[in-house]
Order: structure tokens, then C-alpha cells, then sequence
């Protein structure tokens, strides 16, 4: 599709374009109980266009865009209209001209996978969690896709790659006293053991059974809240919504380079660092849809922006060089361990219904679905309520774990100790 | 004017049938689904402009077939050699079925859909403006309401943005030769405010069958927008509590959509997932509360004529005056309860699997105004700036989140707000406690709704003013 888009960019006499298509080939199978509800294929291709229009009004220079998808089943008439509408569109788009990324040329494909293997492969691990009298798994979903992908742009940026990219969905049931509960865990991946899945998988399982025996979260205005799982990956990645380039240029992130997020000596500071590659993410894309390598970077050190990322035209607007994507990152742990955390009175929340983490405004907060409440000597599952907070209002006193834990695309402190929070229940 | 029928589809179809006709032979039955799904997205705001098409624009098939009390699919976007199309769809899931049956894999005994035949071409009233659009004047008009955003005190950044999306689908097999065209449009206005290090937003989105003549009613929105949005900054956390809370109509369909919206999707029942599979017919809401879900009934985002399982849309009562009235189906979740579908099986694209999916949920209003609401209240909150929601229909659980909480104090607004509010609590005890509705229903349709945390659809929500009791956070 590429070559004869080129041809008919040229036949109009479109000069500025970039093209990324990628082609997914995937595996799906879904279960309920244990037992195939449907199994599932696919092999697709997307291509998208985006075509530029340069032009001037008085001494000021415009770089105007359009971009869509075109259909591999497009006739070649099809498509001369879609750019000729795409051009002329584009010609009322006054944005500031920055000139395209260039000079990448990479072959980094591999190999087609065996995704019926490695499908079937998931699927025994999965089907080897054995059910007990009190917890069993209700359904799971699998997904195993191979993704081909090919960035070119008129500037001669034309590189290719191939990603792996798995997904299972689970839902865990588990009864008491003939009251029946579930808890969803979702992980995504690549390249991983399934041994490392299906420990994530029996820890839910003990989550859920626990849960069975939980009572409502009592009511508390200033609380030491500790979280832990997947959602601390929502929460430093308020970080890096804030520094990107294209927040921070659309005015939604007030952040700059220096801005110096934690002082005082009663927090752990954050450190992040972008990296090109993490062992068994799912995000491991050596280039961005630009066309611009990714590479390794710190984002902020010790509580201070030291590096914006994001995309190639909102950092040219910025005046940055050498921006790269951040497709994963690591998040420095802390300097308390989960004992030291453990050490008073704490709410610990493992498992909320659904955690919100505002990108602007920092605004976070989820119901209940199971936490932990420790009075100092004792410790009980509670479940229903929520909790409510603003994470630049917490960032003076908050605290992380040495211990550090992956999910996906980020490795992040196992666990985060908030103070002073206030806690919606009974 | 008729929405336009897809000339692709039509074009197409040969092909499609072609490939049937190599595939029945070998399976108890074939259907595919076709798609053809586009528009124009236009965004103005002070630093920068964008077109570009419907971010929901997809053109493929699926098809799905049953062989060996079992069904599967084969998605795919191009349709060349059809002999060669047809081959590899089969030897693909041949090979895929072989291996989980090598393994063992025991299947969910799936009963063969008998399909109800259905033939016809269908296509909603839409303005012609809809299929006429001047990129220009439309960005022309976008900015002005940009400009007219940021003229006010405070504002560093409005965004305007008005979405024309056209819906063509065909779904064909033994029994069932349909054809349907849609078309809707939806648009939003986000101001954005920063004051000593806080950054506050507050958006007015639109929807229905419009052209982008609905761009003109930002302007009215301007004022309310801006001043809904300047209260915020300083506004401290509600102080945890169960108030008597005021819905608006976007609060309203939230809370619909996620309290027995999800909750009566069958395919849950399937997997016993719902509680409410064991309280069909029981009380479940206040006597006023009458609650329905439907493809047919509405002019929104999610009104439709036939589903991705080719099964005729309909309106369904879920709430019959406080009784758990009736669910939502999907076909094969349909075949496997013995019961009919509701023509709710729907697909994110047709990449993905089809699953019970909510369409247009909302509440039937009643006669209760906003002023004896307000005046009824001794100490409880309007809350509004519907942001996000999560249900738990196993446990009857539900989370609302909004941007604001106006407060009420002896039956008048104090003119305090409060930012952000979690809404949680025990479904039927919610709904149990609904008092008074209002007479107006406004249905939303910019919002998405996931199965979980993926499969995202269109839906629309929405209902009347109405009063319950909740707890806030």
C-alpha cells in the first residue's frame, strides 16, 4: 500500500506526507468457567495518511494537515479524492510550520511467530489454575498479536519493525457463607514466562477470597493510605502527562524544565526514566509514529523536570531538539520497605473498582473494591468506599517502597504510602 | 434527507456473498458482517487546528461461523481473491480448533442460532447539511467559539470541536440480507483555566443528528461553561458522607448506564457474573424509577436499525416502575439463556468480539421540577460534570465521578461547590431511595462505554432531573 500511495501523492502533486501502516495478525480465545465460549482470527492492515500543506499569509509561515485512514479496499480513484480533499483541507489549518522529521531508514523486522502456539501455550497455563472449594475462575479472554509496522515520510524517514503484544483478561470468583464476589485482573505483555502471569493471577485469587470475609471501609478524614498493585502505574503516569510536549503546548501542563515538584525533607523524591526497552512489555516500539528513535532518558530526577518527551511537531513548537517517545518507564523506588510502611495505623488499598487519575488537574481517586485496615495491631479486608485526593497535594509528604514491581510497560514502586487522606465509608 | 447508503458496501456485497457460498459447505452456518464507518473530525483551539477523520472509522469484515457445537470468527480488511480469502479463513480456524481440541479444551455447549429472516435497507432522517460540510466555514465557526472562550477573564486555552460520523453496515447470511446507514454528530467545547499552579477544565459537549449547525450552540453554553468552571478553583473535598444529591440529566444517565445498564447485560448472566440474573421481577428501585435501553426510541449516538449479530434493534423496559423488568442480549448469550434478543450484540469494530452492549440508557421523567427538588433538600448537593463510571454487577456496586458538587443548605444552593465528587454505593439502595424526577429528558451520546476496561462502544445516556440519596466522597 505504501508504494502506491507514494505513487498517487505524487500524481497530485503532494509533496509533504507521512504514512505509518501497520499490519496486526492475532489469536483470540475466550473462555467461560473453563470451558471455550469462541476462539477467534485476525489479519489486518491500517494505513494512515497524513498530508501537509504549506502556504504563507503575510510574512508568517503555516504548515496545515489533514490525516485519515485508507482502506487497502480503496479503488486508486477513491483515494486521488480522499487527497485531493485531505490537501484542500488542510490549506485552512494555520498551524505553525515545523519541518518533518528525517533521515531514519531501519529494517528491524522479524520473524512471523507461531501465535496458534503461543495462543494454546496461554491457554494450558491459564487452564491449570485449579478451582478450590471457596474460589474458582469465572472467565478470561486471551490475546496474542503480532504487529508489523512500517513509518515513512517524505523527508526519507523509513523504518520497520515487528512488535509482540499479549493480553489476558481474568475474572476470579470466590463464596463464603453463600455470598459470591469477583475481582478483575487484567495484564498485558510480551515475551514473558506465564509462570510470572499465572503468580500474578493466584495473588487475585487470595485477594478474592479474602474479600468474601471483607466488612465496609469505615469513615476517616485523615488516613494513611498505602496503595499497592497496578493503579500506582496510573499514578505516576500524571508525571508524564505533565511532561509532555503536547499537554505542556496545548496549555494543559503549566511544566517546565527545573520545576521542582518535591522539596523538604519529608518525601521520598520521584525519579522517572524513559526507556526504549523493558523486558516483557508489551510497548517495546523503537521508534515513534514520527519516525524518531526511541532511547533511554531521565524525565525527572530527585523531584525535578529534567527532560519533556512526547512528539515531533509540539516539541519543534517548543523549540526542543532531540525529543524522543517514552514508551516505558521506571520509576525509582522509594526509601521505606513494605515493613516500615506496615509499621502503624494504614488503609492499604489493593484493589480499586476503577482508579482515576486526572492527567490535568491531579485530581485522584476510586471506590473500594478491597483494602486492608490495620488499627495498629490488627488487620481486617474492607471493601465499598472511596477515597479522594489531589496528587500535587500529597507530593510534600509521599512516601514509596524500596521494592519495585512491573506492570506492562512500567516499573514502579510495589507500593505508595499517602498521608493525611480522607476516606469516604461507613 | 435519508442517510446515504454506503456505495462501497453496496459494491462489495458480490464478493461477500461469493465468499459465503465457498464457505457454507463447509460449516453449519456463515454470516459476515461488513462495515463501513467514516466522517471528519474538526478541533479548533488558540494554538493549533486539526482534520482529520471519525476516530471510531473502521471498513472490514467479520465472519463468524458454527461448526461442532461451537462458534468462531475471522476478522479481515481486505477482500481480493476471494477463493484464496476463503481458504485461508478456514484453514485458519481448522488449525485453531484443532489445536484446543488436541488440548483437550472442553467447549460451552453453544446451541445453533436459529436466525430470524430479516431482509431490507434501512437509514435514519438526517439534515442535509450532514453530507454538505465546508471544511473552512467549519473551522472558521469552531474558532470563533475558541475566541470567544479565551476573551473571557481567566481562560488561558477553549478548544472547539464538531465530529460528522457516517455508520454503514451489512450483515449477511442464510436468513438475513440488511443494510442500514446512520449518521450523527457530536462536538465539544473544553475551557482550560490556571491559577497559581492549579489547572482547571470544564467541557459542554453536544450530540444528536446534527450538522454543524449544532457548533452554534456552544454559544449559548459560553457563560455557564466559564462560570461552572471558575468556581472550582480553590473548591476543597466534600467531606465524605450520604447526602439527598440532585442529578442533572448527565448525572442522571451515569448512574442509569451503570447501575442497570451493565448490570442487565446478559451476557453476564451467561457467565454469572450479574447479580440481577437471580432478582428478574423483584423490586429493585423506588415506584417512579421507570428505566429502559434501545437502539429504537432515541435520536442519539447509538440509535440503530440492526445490530453486529444482524438482529433488529428494539427498546427495552429494564425498570418497570421499580421492578427488574427485563435484560439486554445478545444473540449466542440469547441462544445459551433460551431466551430473545434484545438487538444489543455489539462490536467495538469488526476486528473484536460481539458482546451484550448498552445503546441509548436512560430514565422515563416524571413531574417533579428542579425548584421543589432543591427545596425539599435540608442539607445535600446538585452534582454535576459527568467524568467517568464502573459498575460491579455481582455486587451490585457502583462508582460515579463528577466534577462538582453544588451545595444545597435548607432548601437553597449556598453557593459553595466542591471538586472532584465520588459518587459509590449500593445499586438498589440508590435507586430504592430516587424521590422526585423531573419532566424533561436530555440524552448525552459523546461518551464511549468499555466492557470492562476495553471494547469501547458509542453509547448515549441520559434521563430527567432527579433526586436520590447517595454517598459522596
Amino acid at each position: 500500500m505504501i508504494e502506491r500511495l507514494q505513487k498517487l501523492l505524487q500524481e497530485c502533486s503532494i509533496n509533504d506526507y507521512s504514512i505509518s501502516e501497520r499490519r496486526t495478525v492475532s489469536r483470540e480465545a475466550f473462555f467461560v468457567r473453563q470451558r471455550l465460549d469462541q476462539h477467534r482470527a485476525k489479519d489486518v492492515t491500517h494505513t494512515r495518511l497524513t498530508v501537509y500543506n504549506d502556504f504563507a499569509i503575510g510574512d508568517k509561515r503555516f504548515r496545515g494537515s489533514a490525516s485519515q485512514e485508507i482502506y487497502p479496499t480503496e479503488s486508486d480513484a477513491q483515494i486521488m479524492t480522499d487527497l485531493r480533499q485531505m490537501s484542500f483541507g488542510a490549506s485552512f489549518v494555520r498551524n505553525p510550520w515545523y519541518p518533518l522529521a528525517d533521515g531514519q531508514h531501519a529494517r528491524l523486522a522479524g520473524a512471523p511467530a507461531d501465535l496458534t502456539a503461543a495462543l494454546l501455550t496461554a491457554v494450558q497455563a491459564i487452564q491449570g489454575i485449579p478451582d478450590t472449594a471457596t474460589e474458582k475462575v469465572n472467565s478470561y479472554e486471551i490475546f496474542v498479536k503480532q504487529n508489523h509496522e512500517r513509518i515513512v515520510n517524505s523527508q526519507g524517514v523509513d523504518v520497520a519493525f515487528d512488535s509482540m503484544d499479549e493480553m489476558i483478561e481474568i475474572v476470579i470468583n470466590a463464596i463464603a457463607d453463600g455470598h459470591e464476589i469477583e475481582l478483575y485482573h487484567n495484564v498485558r505483555f510480551a515475551d514473558q514466562p506465564l509462570d510470572t502471569i499465572t503468580a500474578g493471577i493466584r495473588e487475585v485469587i487470595a485477594q478474592a477470597k479474602d474479600r468474601t470475609r471483607a466488612v465496609p471501609t469505615r469513615q476517616d478524614e485523615h488516613a494513611n493510605v498505602i496503595l499497592r498493585g497496578d493503579d500506582i502505574r496510573e499514578l505516576f503516569g500524571y508525571f508524564m502527562s505533565q511532561t509532555n510536549v503536547s499537554s505542556i503546548y496545548m496549555h494543559a501542563s503549566q511544566a517546565k524544565i527545573g520545576d521542582v515538584l518535591q522539596d523538604g525533607a519529608g518525601c521520598d523524591r520521584i525519579t522517572i526514566q524513559a526507556r526504549a526497552r523493558l523486558d516483557g512489555s508489551a510497548k517495546n516500539i523503537p521508534y515513534s509514529p514520527d519516525g524518531v528513535p526511541a532511547s533511554d532518558f531521565t524525565v525527572i530526577q530527585d523531584g525535578v523536570i529534567k527532560a519533556l518527551w512526547g512528539d515531533w511537531q509540539h516539541a519543534c513548537y517548543l523549540g526542543l531538539d532531540g525529543i524522543a517517545p517514552a514508551n516505558n518507564i521506571v520509576v525509582s523506588g522509594g526509601s521505606l520497605t513494605l515493613d516500615q510502611m506496615h509499621a502503624g495505623p494504614y488503609l492499604e488499598i489493593v484493589k480499586f473498582s476503577n482508579f482515576q487519575m486526572n492527567s490535568i488537574t491531579g485530581d485522584a481517586g476510586g471506590e473500594i473494591r478491597l483494602a486492608y485496615w490495620h488499627d495498629g495491631v490488627n488487620t481486617v479486608p474492607v471493601t465499598g468506599g472511596s477515597i479522594t485526593f489531589n496528587i500535587r497535594k500529597v507530593l510534600p509528604s509521599l512516601r514509596m517502597s524500596t521494592q519495585t514491581r512491573q506492570v506492562n510497560d512500567a516499573l514502579v514502586p510495589e507500593a505508595v504510602l499517602l498521608s493525611d487522606i480522607a476516606v469516604s465509608g461507613k | 434527507m435519508k442517510a446515504k447508503q454506503s456505495d462501497y458496501l453496496r459494491s462489495v456485497k458480490p464478493k461477500l456473498n461469493q465468499l459465503l457460498a465457498l464457505l457454507q459447505p463447509r460449516y453449519e452456518y456463515v454470516s459476515v458482517l461488513a462495515t463501513d464507518v467514516n466522517g471528519r473530525a474538526f478541533s479548533v483551539s488558540q494554538r493549533q487546528t486539526a482534520i482529520r477523520d471519525y476516530q471510531f472509522g473502521e471498513r472490514g469484515f467479520v465472519v463468524r461461523v458454527y461448526i461442532d457445537g461451537g462458534y468462531s470468527e475471522y476478522s479481515f480488511n481486505d477482500i481480493d481473491d476471494v477463493p484464496a480469502l476463503a481458504a485461508e479463513i478456514a484453514d485458519t480456524l481448522a488449525l485453531q480448533k484443532a489445536a484446543l481440541d488436541g488440548a483437550g479444551i472442553v467447549k460451552l455447549p453453544t446451541p445453533l442460532v436459529k436466525e430470524h429472516p430479516d431482509r431490507g435497507e434501512f437509514a435514519t432522517e438526517v439534515p442535509d447539511t450532514m453530507y454538505d460540510i465546508d471544511a473552512g466555514q467549519v473551522i472558521a465557526k469552531l474558532k470563533e467559539v475558541s475566541d470567544r472562550g479565551v476573551a473571557k477573564d481567566g481562560i488561558i486555552e477553549c478548544q472547539a470541536t464538531y465530529t460528522v460520523s457516517f455508520v454503514n453496515k451489512m450483515f449477511l447470511s442464510a436468513d438475513k440480507d440488511l443494510l442500514q446507514a446512520y449518521a450523527y454528530g457530536t462536538g465539544a467545547m473544553v475551557m482550560l483555566a490556571a491559577k497559581d499552579g492549579e489547572t482547571r477544565y470544564n467541557y459542554c459537549p453536544l450530540s444528536g443528528w446534527f450538522g454543524p449547525e449544532m457548533i452554534d450552540r456552544f454559544g449559548e453554553a459560553i457563560d455557564r461553561t466559564y462560570d461552572d468552571l471558575m468556581v472550582l478553583f480553590g473548591a476543597p473535598n466534600i467531606i465524605p458522607g450520604e447526602y439527598d444529591v440532585i442529578c442533572p440529566p448527565e448525572a442522571s444517565g451515569l448512574i442509569a448506564h451503570e447501575a442497570f445498564g451493565h448490570g442487565v447485560e446478559m451476557d453476564m448472566f451467561v457467565k454469572d457474573r450479574a447479580i440481577a440474573k437471580d432478582h428478574m421481577g423483584e423490586k429493585v428501585a423506588s415506584d417512579i424509577t421507570v428505566m429502559y435501553d434501545g437502539p429504537q426510541g432515541q435520536q442519539q449516538t447509538a440509535s440503530y436499525f440492526f445490530d453486529d449479530e444482524g438482529t433488529m434493534g428494539g427498546k427495552t423496559m429494564i425498570i418497570d416502575h421499580g421492578t427488574l423488568a427485563k435484560g439486554m442480549c445478545d444473540a449466542l448469550s440469547a441462544a445459551r439463556l433460551g431466551v430473545e434478543p434484545t438487538g444489543n450484540g455489539r462490536r467495538e469494530t469488526f476486528e473484536r468480539k460481539a458482546y451484550t452492549r448498552m445503546s441509548n440508557t436512560y430514565f422515563q421523567p416524571c413531574g417533579d421540577s428542579l425548584d421543589a427538588m432543591i427545596k425539599s433538600i435540608k442539607h445535600g448537593y446538585i452534582i454535576d460534570g459527568a467524568q467517568s463510571g464502573m459498575e460491579d454487577p455481582k455486587h451490585w456496586g457502583i462508582q460515579c465521578v463528577y466534577s462538582r458538587a453544588k451545595e444545597i443548605v435548607d432548601g437553597r444552593l449556598t453557593g459553595r461547590v466542591f471538586t472532584p465528587v465520588f459518587m459509590t454505593g449500593y445499586v438498589p439502595d440508590m435507586l430504592k431511595s430516587i424521590s422526585m424526577i423531573g419532566p424533561d429528558i436530555d440524552l448525552s451520546g459523546n461518551g464511549y462505554c468499555g466492557k470492562g476496561y476495553k471494547e469501547w462502544v458509542v453509547v448515549s445516556t441520559g434521563g430527567p432531573y432527579m433526586k436520590a440519596k447517595a454517598r459522596l466522597g
